[in-house]
């Protein structure tokens, strides 16, 4: 039982306003010689896109089996292949030509020593010249000050925001679901991430079009390729 | 000439509400066996207070020769050895028992590489079993989202403070022009920093006093130690 079960049935309509991400995957997709694994794929919004956009086949990991149990469902003869496993347990049979991680999930992971983990399973899991790309928003304090204690409608679906600055963490709560956490991470974190567990970092970018990352940047996308 | 030169005349003044800080660092200046060193030393607020309370030596260093000039002329008759030199090439003929950096001086350092270069520095330069501590605001969206952009006036100081949220930077102006820039950080990235320069973490406090860090903190007190 993981606490992302409790938001698998709502978790499509939640996010679902496109933020423009799947086409920016999907060309890294188009881009890689190898298998391609999305980390977190929760109900597969972006996973399935890929398989049938690319007609590659995606490996897809998470944790919560009610997640997994909507994106089998949507992704029906397509080569999806769905992985039950924790991605700070990552191993795979073949090293990865793509390992990506969309939707801001990388904020789950909790602290350096577990992201530090993660990085550096995913270094282990790529071929040489392989690549790792994600993405993450950026704390802005005047979102956060903004949403800090208000409960929220999000296409339908209502939750509360709390926000601890001590724990850099958000607490996203809804009625009869678990509570969930984000962690925010500065740009120097993620660089020393990159850095720990040896990657190149390829391209920075403000947004999923591949406008230049600046001061006024909301979003992290991140592009990083293992040394070969 | 350096960044911080036009602040030498105004430091003190502007530090006055900070006094909690001095009895902490004095207390593990009485506890070192070694020599103990402070980094961005400054107008010597700190170090002269530790010079005085321990009367052991303590040595300063500093990349602003004006800040140097002042503490100087505070620190006449004690044991106070004033060193020009930035923090980067930190460089030590003999090993520290402590090394501590008091009021967020470390949040001038920019970026990951900048920063882990400085904690590999310090690591090198600490006796085994020896000492780093150090201490930084948790970054507050809500004070941020206050004071963002606003004038303010303290200790006779007009300036404005703005944020630069995309690369966790504020940066403080004063009327005049002259500018000084900080970059926060979150507890996992000094973690990190902790952990890759092979220091281990003896405490984490939330305030001086040696209180608990927790999720309501506002302020991050490390003391992390060289393995023995």
């Amino acid at each position: 039982m993981s606490e992302y079960d409790s938001w698998a049935e709502v978790y499509d309509a939640w996010g679902g306003t496109n933020p423009g991400d799947v086409a920016h995957y999907v060309r890294l997709a188009r881009d890689a010689d190898g298998p391609i694994v999305e980390l977190a794929v929760g109900t597969g919004r972006v996973g399935i896109e890929i398989a049938r956009q690319t007609g590659k086949q995606v490996i897809g990991i998470d944790s919560s089996a009610a997640m997994l149990d909507v994106a089998r469902e949507k992704s029906a003869g397509l080569p999806v292949e769905r992985r039950l496993t924790d991605m700070r347990e990552l191993e795979l049979d073949e090293p990865a030509a793509l390992i990506y991680v969309p939707g801001r999930s990388l904020l789950h992971v909790h602290g350096w020593s577990e992201k530090r983990r993660v990085f550096e399973r995913v270094a282990d899991s790529l071929r040489p010249g392989g690549r790792f790309a994600f993405n993450a928003f950026v704390f802005s304090h005047r979102i956060a000050a903004e949403l800090d204690g208000k409960t929220i409608e999000t296409n339908g679906v209502v939750h509360t925001l709390g926000y601890s600055a001590a724990d850099s963490r958000v607490d996203i709560s809804r009625v009869g679901a678990s509570t969930l956490h984000l962690w925010w991470a500065t740009k120097a974190e993620w660089d020393g991430l990159l850095d720990v567990a040896r990657f190149e970092l390829e391209a920075l970018y403000g947004g999923f079009d591949g406008e230049p990352f600046t001061d006024d940047s909301l979003e992290f996308v991140y592009v990083a390729r293992k040394t070969a | 000439m350096s960044d911080y030169d036009p602040w030498a005349p105004v430091y003190d003044a502007w530090a006055s509400e900070m006094t909690e800080d001095v009895a902490h660092y004095v207390q593990l200046a009485r506890e070192a066996d070694g020599p103990i060193v402070e980094l961005m030393v400054g107008t010597g607020r700190v170090a002269i207070e530790v010079v005085r309370e321990t009367g052991k030596p303590v040595l300063g260093i500093d990349s602003s020769p004006a800040m140097l000039e002042v503490a100087r002329e505070r620190s006449a008759g004690l044991p106070l050895e004033l060193r020009l030199g930035d923090v980067r090439e930190l460089e030590l003929e003999e090993p520290a028992g402590l090394i501590y950096v008091p009021f967020r001086s470390l949040l001038h350092l920019r970026g990951w590489h900048e920063k882990r270069h400085v904690f590999e520095r310090v690591a090198r330069s600490l006796q085994p079993g020896g000492r780093f501590a150090f201490n930084a605001f948790a970054f507050s969206h809500t004070i941020a989202a206050r004071i963002d952009g606003q004038h303010q006036v303290r200790e006779g100081i007009g300036h404005t403070i703005t944020y630069g949220a995309a690369d966790n930077r504020i940066d403080i102006t004063r009327d005049d022009g002259v500018a000084i820039h900080l970059w926060w950080a979150t507890k996992s990235e000094w973690e990190g920093l902790i952990e890759v320069a092979g220091l281990e973490v003896e405490a984490l406090y939330g305030w001086f006093d040696r209180r608990p860090f927790d999720d309501e903190s506002q302020e991050f007190v490390w003391v992390a130690r060289k393995p023995g």
